[in-house]
């Protein structure tokens, strides 16, 4: 009977104990879970500056965050998301309605690593590194830049103003087109390399003069032509 | 009329306590975020009683926060504030 009542009594303790340990790991686990939510979010807004800097429109970036705080996605989780995407708009350039594509997939309930895997591979498929379009009586700039650097520049407009550079560490390459139906349009166009830079540069307008000067320096091996011509048609 | 007299007095010191304790949390949400955030940065560990001591809970400071990231203005004024150049 003694041995049962020990038995009895150290198995309670042993359950108290255990509760205790239990309560204690989950008390511990939800600080850990409050504390990593709130380190998270006070990182977010500059993950979202760092997005909408990156290429991804101010209104997508607002989809996505308006789609994961309805969802109820943790902060930390969020936070990688945006800088997953920062990191793949980064290397494959960013993709059309970034938002949208999110929204998608967090209502289909994909979190995690699955979520910036499809990150991930969106952008590796879809992304549009190396072309842009300015239309307008703008001034813009475009850098394509990169390690094997490609890109497609194109400008339109009258009286526009820009400059586009292609610039790659081994092989950079491209085609910058400027076309203008009137006058006063005007371009720098830069392709540089270290290795082998190729590109090509066309100028074509229908006023009745027009004037090209093409530069091309390379550091190695480098193949260029220069000149200029005048006229209706060039 | 002993008893209204105190309950006036208790109100009234309630009240001015509470009035002490609003006036420290600015009203702009952004500078409040950014308060709160700098708060948790300077004691990652106790970014819970940061919380507390805010008078936010965890759902509320991440709803302040994703509505200041998905606006550009707010952003910056963010992270200037955190950043300490405001």
């Amino acid at each position: 009977m003694i041995v049962l009542q020990r038995f009895l009594l150290c198995s309670g303790a042993l359950m108290l104990l255990a509760g205790g340990s239990a309560q204690a790991q989950v008390t511990a686990t939800a600080n850990v879970t409050i504390q990593s939510r709130a380190v998270a979010a006070v990182a977010i807004p500059h993950a979202a500056i760092e997005l909408r800097s990156v290429g991804v429109p101010a209104p997508e970036v607002r989809v996505a965050l308006v789609e994961v705080r309805t969802a109820r996605v943790p902060a930390p989780e969020v936070h990688l998301v945006l800088t997953r995407s920062v990191h793949s708009v980064r290397l494959h350039g960013p993709i059309p309605e970034f938002g949208g594509f999110i929204s998608l997939h967090v209502r289909d309930g994909l979190r995690g690593p699955h979520l910036y895997e499809v990150i991930e591979v969106e952008h590796r498929h879809r992304g549009h590194m190396g072309r842009g379009w300015m239309k307008g009586h703008n001034m813009a700039r475009l850098r394509v830049q990169g390690g094997h650097g490609m890109g497609m520049g194109m400008r339109r407009g009258m009286g526009s103003m820009g400059g586009v550079y292609i610039q790659g560490g081994g092989h950079p390459g491209g085609n910058v087109r400027i076309r203008s139906q009137g006058m006063g349009s005007m371009a720098t166009i830069r392709i540089q390399g270290g290795g082998h830079p190729t590109g090509r540069v066309r100028v074509r307008g229908g006023g009745p003069s027009g004037m090209a000067s093409v530069r091309i320096r390379t550091g190695g091996g480098g193949m260029g032509g220069m000149g200029g011509m005048g006229g209706m048609r060039r | 009329m002993k008893k209204q007299i105190v309950a006036l007095v208790l109100a009234g010191a309630l009240s001015g306590a509470c009035l002490s304790a609003c006036d420290s949390e600015p009203d702009d949400p952004v500078e409040r975020a950014a308060a709160i955030a700098r708060d948790i940065q300077a004691d990652p560990a106790n970014a819970e009683e940061v919380l507390e001591d805010h008078d936010i809970t965890i759902d509320e400071f991440e709803e302040l926060i994703y509505e200041i990231a998905a606006d550009p203005e707010q952003s910056q004024r963010y992270e200037a504030a955190l950043a300490g150049e405001d």
